[in-house]
């Protein structure tokens, strides 16, 4: 039971770090696209 | 040092640039959507990715729909490579039964191939699968530089503009210059690699019984064709990790003659394509010639170097007439310092020999070549935007020295583009050094280092550097595979190339929805020596300023510790 406990949330884990780490680079890649925006006030 | 090495330092680079000169012709007709001789059987190829992907050819788009379509390509590389190498134990072309890899390393590993960076905190042999090798890197080593190339023709097609917004289709620039210009070169070079002993197989290995009993496995990968467009799209990034001073990927003088042209040519060609898409040759051979007395300068300080005594050579009573630590005997220091200089001022990051075993001087002059922002010759298309940026500062230094309003290539230079410049050039330091400086003292970054004193400082400096300047080369001693150094060099890495293009394609946005000026007899010549000394001092002067405080304390302060050490004895 403690096993698969542990899996279930190992598991989760993976998926939340694997979410994170996607969210960051798509994240800061979509933050150019606002740079973009902005550099036309200049 | 010998008459020898610099013979053959001279010729590698002439060969280089001669190369060049019909490559940028046949480039400039594919920026310029013109036929080429490939068009019968490339030209239907074309015509139905078009239709596959509902592009609209002659439609156009201005900066900010150019801008966006680069990023939104990059976004799904990204999405879709990070999913590759996260899960290639689940996919097809797994001889090797690799697993897949962590989060972080999938995180760093999808940037660094999108940014067309190929900084590798991985051991290649034991971690890619083979599909992860062709499917995912190898790819992107063709779309990433078709990427980086495609905003250089959008930044040449500007200042051929007059009064037009229109830079271009992204989409089509990507398809057509990795279409004519990389797949077909790739092609002939990789077949030329095999000829000379480079394996193209899809085997995981072969066993082989050593002299002592012993079974080993030996790694086959399609190393010729991997080899071919790490290489020729200024990647770099290698499927051993001894990169190309391993035999498999770079087996003799012949094929490391091959890399070392291949690894520049397409950046010189690129300055030759700009000046022919401008109507302004002779500008873009001043550009050609800035690149090329670097990369020259660069080899000569670093074979210059590596010839002098090494203290740890002098200590073991070894001969110290060349440091021949960390470089291949079957190239010894000349092709060592040749290709260390094209492969820092390339942006490729590809290397024969290891860098962290340079002596001080030698890695310092390496590291300020990648610190001058991977301009000379730089690589694939960013070289070139890069280059444009300081040929602006310098018009502007210009102007400002004789009051005049300055101008590039008829297109007058005003305080727009300037921001636009100062905001791409001065990303470099702000993510090189913050980064550098917060990993000098956090504890969590300095576990991965193997050295401590000047030359960890260097190690640090090399990796941020590297990862920023889009390079991709490490000095060893570096463990980079932690989640530290894969996440901070991971952002560095987008930093480095998106936070530089996207003012760039700004400027080309500016340049294009003004006139085109004739020159008149107060225009400053930007094709002549006087030019192409003031491009030298700017961008002498921007490196240096910006690097020298912390090469300082790095490599220099090395250089007199091993001058010290070797004087003791």
């Amino acid at each position: 039971m403690a096993s698969c406990r542990s899996l279930w949330i190992g598991g989760w884990r993976l998926g939340m770090l694997d979410l994170l780490y996607l969210a960051i680079g798509s994240g800061v890649l979509a933050l150019f696209g606002l740079y973009a925006l902005g550099l036309r006030r200049i | 040092m010998n008459g020898q090495g610099w013979a053959e330092i001279v010729l590698t680079l002439a060969v280089t640039v001669v190369l060049a000169w019909p490559l940028g012709l046949y480039m400039a007709r594919v920026w310029q959507g013109q036929s080429t001789w490939l068009d019968p059987v490339l030209r239907p190829v074309e015509r139905l990715i078009y239709a596959g992907c509902g592009v609209k050819p002659d439609k156009g788009q201005n900066w900010v729909a150019y801008a966006m379509s680069f990023l939104a390509f990059s976004i799904a590389g990204f999405v879709v490579l990070y999913l590759i190498l996260r899960f290639q134990n689940l996919l097809p072309l797994n001889p090797q039964g690799f697993a897949g890899l962590s989060p972080d390393l999938s995180f760093n590993t999808a940037i660094s191939f999108v940014t067309n960076t190929n900084w590798q905190a991985y051991v290649p042999e034991q971690t890619m699968s083979t599909f992860s090798q062709m499917a995912g890197l190898t790819s992107h080593n063709f779309l990433s530089a078709s990427a980086g190339i495609a905003v250089a023709a959008a930044l040449a097609r500007a200042f051929a503009a007059n009064r037009n917004e229109n830079l271009g289709d992204f989409w089509v620039d990507l398809t057509r210059i990795s279409l004519y210009i990389l797949l077909p070169f790739s092609v002939v070079i990789a077949i030329a690699y095999v000829a000379l002993g480079e394996p193209q197989s899809l085997m995981a290995g072969v066993t082989a019984h050593t002299l002592e009993g012993a079974k080993q496995t030996i790694a086959l990968f399609p190393t010729a064709s991997q080899e071919a467009i790490k290489q020729f799209g200024t990647n770099g990034g290698g499927v051993f990790n001894a990169n190309s001073a391993h035999p498999f990927e770079n087996p003799n003088a012949v094929t490391n003659l091959i890399e070392i042209v291949s690894m520049n040519v397409l950046g010189y060609a690129c300055a030759f394509a700009f000046g022919r898409v401008v109507l302004a040759r002779r500008d873009g051979r001043a550009l050609v010639v800035v690149m090329a007395l670097f990369v020259l300068a660069a080899a000569s300080a670093i074979y210059a170097a590596e010839t002098q005594p090494a203290p740890a050579l002098a200590a073991a009573h070894a001969d110290t007439g060349v440091n021949m630590e960390g470089k291949e005997v079957r190239f010894g220091a000349p092709s060592t310092a040749i290709w260390a200089a094209a492969t820092t001022g390339a942006s490729d990051g590809g290397v024969n020999a290891m860098h962290d075993s340079l002596m001080p001087l030698g890695g310092g002059v390496a590291m300020f070549m990648i610190q001058l922002g991977e301009i000379v010759p730089g690589g694939v298309g960013s070289g070139l935007y890069g280059m444009v940026v300081l040929a602006l500062i310098a018009v502007f230094v210009a102007g400002l020295m004789v009051g005049r309003t300055p101008e590039y290539l008829g297109k007058k230079v005003e305080a727009r583009e300037i921001k636009y410049a100062m905001l791409a050039v001065l990303i470099l330091p702000l993510a090189i050094l913050s980064f550098s400086a917060v990993a000098a003292v956090l504890p969590v970054a300095l576990k991965g280092l193997a050295n401590s004193g000047p030359h960890g400082l260097s190690e640090i400096l090399y990796a941020y550097s590297s990862a920023t300047g889009n390079n991709g080369s490490a000095f060893a001693g570096l463990s980079a595979n932690t989640p530290w150094w894969n996440g901070t060099l991971g952002i560095a890495m987008l930093l480095g190339r998106f936070a530089y293009a996207i003012p760039v394609l700004a400027i080309a946005g500016s340049m294009a929805v003004k006139p085109k000026l004739g020159a008149t007899a107060g225009t400053f010549p930007t094709d002549g020596p006087l030019f192409i000394g003031l491009l030298i001092g700017v961008i002498l002067i921007m490196g240096g300023l910006q690097f020298f405080p912390a090469l300082a304390l790095g490599p220099i302060v090395e250089h007199f510790q091993a001058l010290h050490a070797v004087a003791a004895r």
